[in-house]
């Protein structure tokens, strides 16, 4: 069992990998919780917005081909709290201040896994704790570096990649942990909001449930390309495509 | 505006029409749909199917067409239409009438008669059927031909060409090139997903920009303003990359692109990250070395070089990584057109546009 803690914002990815931690039975140690209810991330559902689930509705959001879902009006805090898991609510979104700094230097232990707030960067003060930060990627690296990597993989194979991967710096650029390549045969399905957080939940439970971390460092003469914020028209070929429009 | 489908029975022309309808309608104009069958029903059926009663029936849908335009109401009318001369009484005396043709061949027609129509007609069991008893001459000029021989065709599609063809607006215009995006750059983060008719508006904001440019061409070319076809026969200047020199060169095929593709690479990412093209960059690590970033013909000559690049691409997956980049340029060419006044960036832009869409029809 590896033990870890965890760091994260109100998003979609950060429901889908606590509920199906918890669901496989791996509980974080300890959460930093990041929620400024006056920021909106461009990755916020309106269902990000309950501060508590004041009602048992739920909105599930689910990947068949996968078997995985997660409850999208589940507010992080209620999970946290449900559990009875250790953690901490900092007033900020922006992982690189010095609250969160400290919260992560008194974190007890090694492997801290990663979920902020989309297209931020761990800065070199927060990566010189002494830790070592998990993050799961949305592409097969190192062939699919950098944004919205699914769109592209799906317009050009017709298939999406995750791969744990521990940040050192440069942009998905550290050892890998370990990646997982789908087929998705379910249409109609949100990449965004969907897709993402459910494959990386996936990749992610599945690698944790190993038990043992094993490094692969990434070449530079690994077949690498980096790709970009994706355009609205690749977006929409890739998914209508999918859906066989 | 009125909008008339002609094709045979069994053409396709009812379906295409409430689709069709139902997308006019999203405009938020009024759009009457006229069906031939449900005309004659409301008329009280006094009218049969001769060549002589079908003349009368074109002439008065003709007249309630032009009635309704005269009124501001749109009409899109699928009507099979046999008469030239009651097509030219509309082209007279309609403003703004557009014929589309759908056309089926007599074959594939038979194939999809579901109403044992042409079966029957063949057998000689009914009488006054268009393209059996009754000849069927095509519209003698329509505006838009539809080929719909393919039984798997996307109805969808052909309405969004219908769109296209008489630039219809859209409620839900392409919202990406509003703003001069050298003022205001578009993150392109979590962008809304519209369907497919995300396709057209896009298409349509290209078409519109491309045809703006061709009229500012042609308003210059009468009073002398010259293209100057661009020459240089070296980027490096002073230790600094010279962006236009280098493109240049490129484009016209006196640099190998495989040489290049480092360094356009890491112009990409630059661009990418600070959505601007700057005028030099640093030989070392390809960064800005100038702030001017509002030479506008460095725009459509990355997007064309991109272009080059992207043809020249085998992998599938590295061709996205081009074609992302061409559309965010082309939005910013798009997005400033009113400030692009040289005849010879308004060519390149129209160059650059026009090479885009033969590249984004090939997805669609």
């Amino acid at each position: 069992m590896i033990e870890y803690s965890m760091l994260l914002a109100n998003n979609n990815r950060s429901k889908a990998y606590l509920q199906n931690l918890i669901k496989n039975h791996l509980i974080p140690k300890k959460v930093i919780f990041l929620n400024d209810d006056n920021v909106e991330l461009p990755e916020h559902t309106e269902n990000d917005k309950i501060i508590s689930s004041g009602t048992k509705q739920k909105f599930i959001r689910r990947l068949l081909d996968l078997d995985i879902s997660f409850d999208e009006k589940k507010h992080i805090l209620s999970t946290i709290k449900e559990n009875n898991i250790e953690h901490v609510v900092l007033d900020t979104i922006d992982i690189n201040t010095l609250d969160v700094i400290n919260e992560v230097a008194k974190i007890n232990g090694e492997y801290i896994v990663y979920s902020g707030p989309g297209g931020m960067i761990l800065g070199v003060n927060i990566l010189s704790q002494g830790k070592k930060f998990i993050h799961v990627h949305p592409g097969w690296l190192p062939k699919y570096r950098g944004s919205t990597t699914i769109y592209y993989s799906m317009l050009a194979k017709s298939e999406v990649g995750a791969s744990v991967i521990l940040f050192e710096g440069g942009i998905d650029e550290g050892p890998i942990l370990y990646r997982k390549k789908y087929k998705i045969n379910e249409k109609g399905i949100d990449f965004d909001y969907v897709l993402d957080p459910l494959i990386r939940a996936k990749t992610l439970v599945d690698f944790l449930k190993r038990g043992s971390v094993c490094l692969k460092e990434q070449s530079e003469h690994d077949n690498t390309n980096t790709y970009y914020i994706v355009h609205p028209f690749i977006k929409h070929a890739s998914i209508l495509k999918h859906n066989n429009f | 505006m009125v909008i008339w489908l002609i094709g045979m029975s069994a053409s396709g022309k009812t379906t295409i029409g409430r689709i069709l309808h139902d997308k006019l309608l999203l405009s938020g104009e009024k759009w009457f749909f006229l069906d031939g069958d449900t005309f004659r029903n409301i008329l009280g059926e006094d009218l049969g199917h001769s060549i002589e009663d079908r003349r009368v029936n074109a002439y008065r849908i003709s007249r309630l067409c032009e009635f309704l335009n005269f009124q501001g109401v749109n009409v899109l009318a699928c009507v099979l239409s046999i008469f030239h001369d009651n097509q030219k009484y509309n082209k007279n005396n309609i403003p703004n009438y557009k014929e589309v043709y759908i056309e089926v061949g007599f074959d594939e027609l038979v194939k999809r008669d579901n109403k044992g129509l042409y079966k029957k007609a063949l057998k000689g069991e009914i009488k006054d059927v268009v393209g059996v008893d009754i000849d069927f001459k095509p519209p003698y000029s329509p505006d838009l031909v539809i080929d719909n021989n393919d039984e798997n065709v996307n109805f969808q599609k052909i309405v969004n060409e219908i769109f296209l063809k008489f630039n219809i607006p859209l409620s839900d215009a392409y919202e990406y090139t509003r703003n001069s995006l050298l003022t205001s750059p578009h993150k392109y983060q979590y962008s809304k997903f519209q369907g497919y008719d995300f396709f057209l508006n896009h298409e349509s904001d290209r078409e519109k920009s491309i045809v703006f440019f061709k009229e500012r061409l042609s308003y210059l070319a009468n009073r002398d303003a010259e293209f100057v076809k661009p020459y240089f026969n070296n980027h490096i200047s002073n230790g600094h990359l010279l962006l236009k020199n280098l493109l240049v060169c490129l484009l016209q095929g006196d640099y190998e692109l495989s040489k290049y593709k480092d360094i356009i690479l890491i112009l990409i990412k630059r661009f990418e990250v600070g959505k601007k093209l700057y005028l030099t960059y640093d030989l070392e690590e390809i960064r800005k070395s100038s702030l001017e970033f509002k030479d506008y013909l460095n725009y459509p000559l990355f997007s064309l070089v991109l272009q080059k690049y992207y043809e020249n691409e085998e992998s599938a997956e590295r061709k996205l990584i081009y074609l992302n980049a061409i559309l965010k340029v082309n939005d910013i060419i798009s997005s400033i057109k009113q400030d692009v006044i040289l005849p010879t960036e308004i060519k390149y832009c129209i160059d650059a546009l026009e090479q885009e869409l033969s590249v984004t029809r090939r997805y669609i």
